[in-house]
């Protein structure tokens, strides 16, 4: 059985740009998605592809062929969704960023957190 | 981004370089990423390394590619063993010139299998998996071989020894597919099912193709009791050495009783005819607890005492005059049972938690009975 129990940063990144595209999610859209979450890091797309294979192993996103597009030179795209599972694991992880949020802006101080927060835009 | 796709031609050169199983959506994104020739090209030529890979992470089995490889390697070696005598393997380098069509056909084998495994569960694809796959992989495995050893002399091995090799380790991998596919490869597909997000059908299917599996698994298994007493017992009557003859007999004891702890392992739970949900579940749980225990005490009651017999054998062989010879023997021995039983241990943590997913279940599916 694939492990479920924790998913990695990039994982997280993928899943998040599953979820904020909705119905829109493919490979490009993904991409793209998760270029804009991970920035200023740049995101190849064939590591997408194998991340979006593993999430569907551990049958946290589940996929499926729309039909032919002719944008798409008559070609299919695989549309991928969030899975009951996927949003659990993603909410665990969203709960564990706010808390090292939490703690670190603590730590180093509020200032520090609207200021880095602000060069992340 | 541009209106315009790529050329025909580009576009069908990189479709077959792609697997199949992407195919089809992986070009429809290039396409919609077209900028020019140069850049559709490139980008073709960046992501298909990673998905060749994905594939090959989905399609591999690691147990049964060990298993594989092994059967391969000592396939080549006997046959060098048999043409030419236990010298052909000891001097010029007869192991390591042995193991290179093994590799090389190991290396195809995989990458056939990721192009042609798309999940299917036909008769093509099972004829496809067991015969055609293992043939063309052998075949490129001895054509490399063949290369290399005309390139490098030192590589060199004789025609009948590739041939020999290379048909009895085909044979021997379509062997190991048939009954390891269906015993490790198919409840790896159960497990990747999390039983709390199955549907009650799901859950009956499940478990139905698991006894079936269990069933064929054990009928294999009373069958496989005979192939070593056909090597060991008149391996013990040729030579009047008593330690090869302990080591033969501890060899064959160990595999009949390993054969019989396998089978105690494979024989929890019973699937009667239309079962309930519950018995269902029941079943699942308790035919997983009996591989989980069968990997978890592999060292105690399966690889401890083969390896021990096997062990013994390979120090008192009698066609070995020179003792330090019998050292490599005795090393890939070690080695190889070694690698099982960490591949085995590494399993069972994952057993445990489809186990606890198949409990919770149960707890889960009491309201719905």
């Amino acid at each position: 059985m694939s492990k479920v129990d924790s998913v990695g940063q990039f994982e997280q990144l993928v899943l998040t740009a599953i979820l904020t595209l909705g119905d829109d999610a493919y490979g490009v859209t993904i991409h793209s998605k998760a270029e804009e979450l991970a920035r200023p890091k740049p995101v190849s797309l064939g590591a997408v592809y194998v991340t979006l294979d593993r999430l569907e192993d551990k049958r946290l996103v589940s996929s499926w062929l729309s039909d032919p597009t002719p944008e798409r030179g008559g070609r299919s795209k695989r549309c991928y969704r969030l899975e009951a599972l996927g949003e659990r694991v993603l909410r665990e992880s969203a709960l564990t960023a706010k808390r090292i949020w939490d703690v670190t802006t603590l730590a180093w101080g509020k200032e520090w957190g609207k200021r880095w927060g602000k060069e992340l835009g | 981004m541009s209106n315009s796709g790529p050329p025909k031609t580009l576009e069908t050169m990189v479709a077959a370089l792609m697997p199949p199983a992407c195919r089809e959506h992986v070009l429809g994104d290039l396409y919609e990423r077209y900028r020019n020739n140069w850049q559709y090209l490139c980008e073709a030529l960046l992501i298909l390394p990673m998905l060749v890979a994905s594939r090959i992470r989905r399609t591999a089995d690691p147990q049964i590619l060990l298993s594989e490889a092994f059967a391969t390697y000592l396939s080549f070696v006997a046959a060098g063993w048999q043409f030419y005598g236990v010298s052909f393997l000891y001097d010029h380098s007869g192991f390591l010139r042995l193991a290179v069509p093994a590799i090389a056909a190991l290396g195809c084998l995989l990458l056939l299998d990721a192009y042609f495994d798309r999940g299917n569960k036909g008769l093509a694809a099972a004829v496809t998996a067991l015969a055609i796959t293992p043939t063309l992989a052998l075949g490129a495995g001895l054509l490399f071989q063949l290369l290399l050893g005309d390139l490098i002399p030192r590589f060199h091995l004789p025609f009948n020894v590739l041939l020999a090799g290379g048909a009895s380790s085909a044979l021997l991998v379509s062997g190991l597919r048939s009954v390891l596919q269906a015993r490790f490869r198919q409840p790896m597909e159960c497990q990747s099912v999390d039983p709390r997000l199955m549907s009650p059908e799901e859950i009956r299917a499940a478990a139905l193709r698991m006894y079936k599996v269990t069933r064929a698994v054990r009928v294999a298994l009373c069958a496989s009791i005979w192939v070593p007493a056909l090597v060991w017992v008149p391996a013990m009557g040729r030579s009047p050495n008593l330690f090869y003859r302990l080591g033969c007999g501890i060899s064959l004891a160990a595999w009949v009783y390993s054969v019989k702890m396998l089978q105690k392992g494979l024989s929890r739970g019973h699937l009667k005819a239309n079962p309930s949900l519950a018995m269902c579940l029941e079943f699942c749980r308790t035919n997983l607890e009996g591989r989980r225990d069968i990997l978890r005490y592999a060292w105690r009651r399966f690889l401890g005492p083969l390896l021990a017999g096997t062990l013994i054998v390979l120090a008192a062989d009698p066609e070995i005059d020179v003792v330090w010879m019998r050292i490599p023997g005795l090393l890939v021995a070690s080695f190889f049972y070694c690698a099982v039983g960490w591949f085995v241990r590494r399993r069972v943590p994952a057993f445990q938690r489809q186990i606890d997913a198949y409990e919770q279940a149960q707890d889960f599916s009491e309201p719905r009975l």
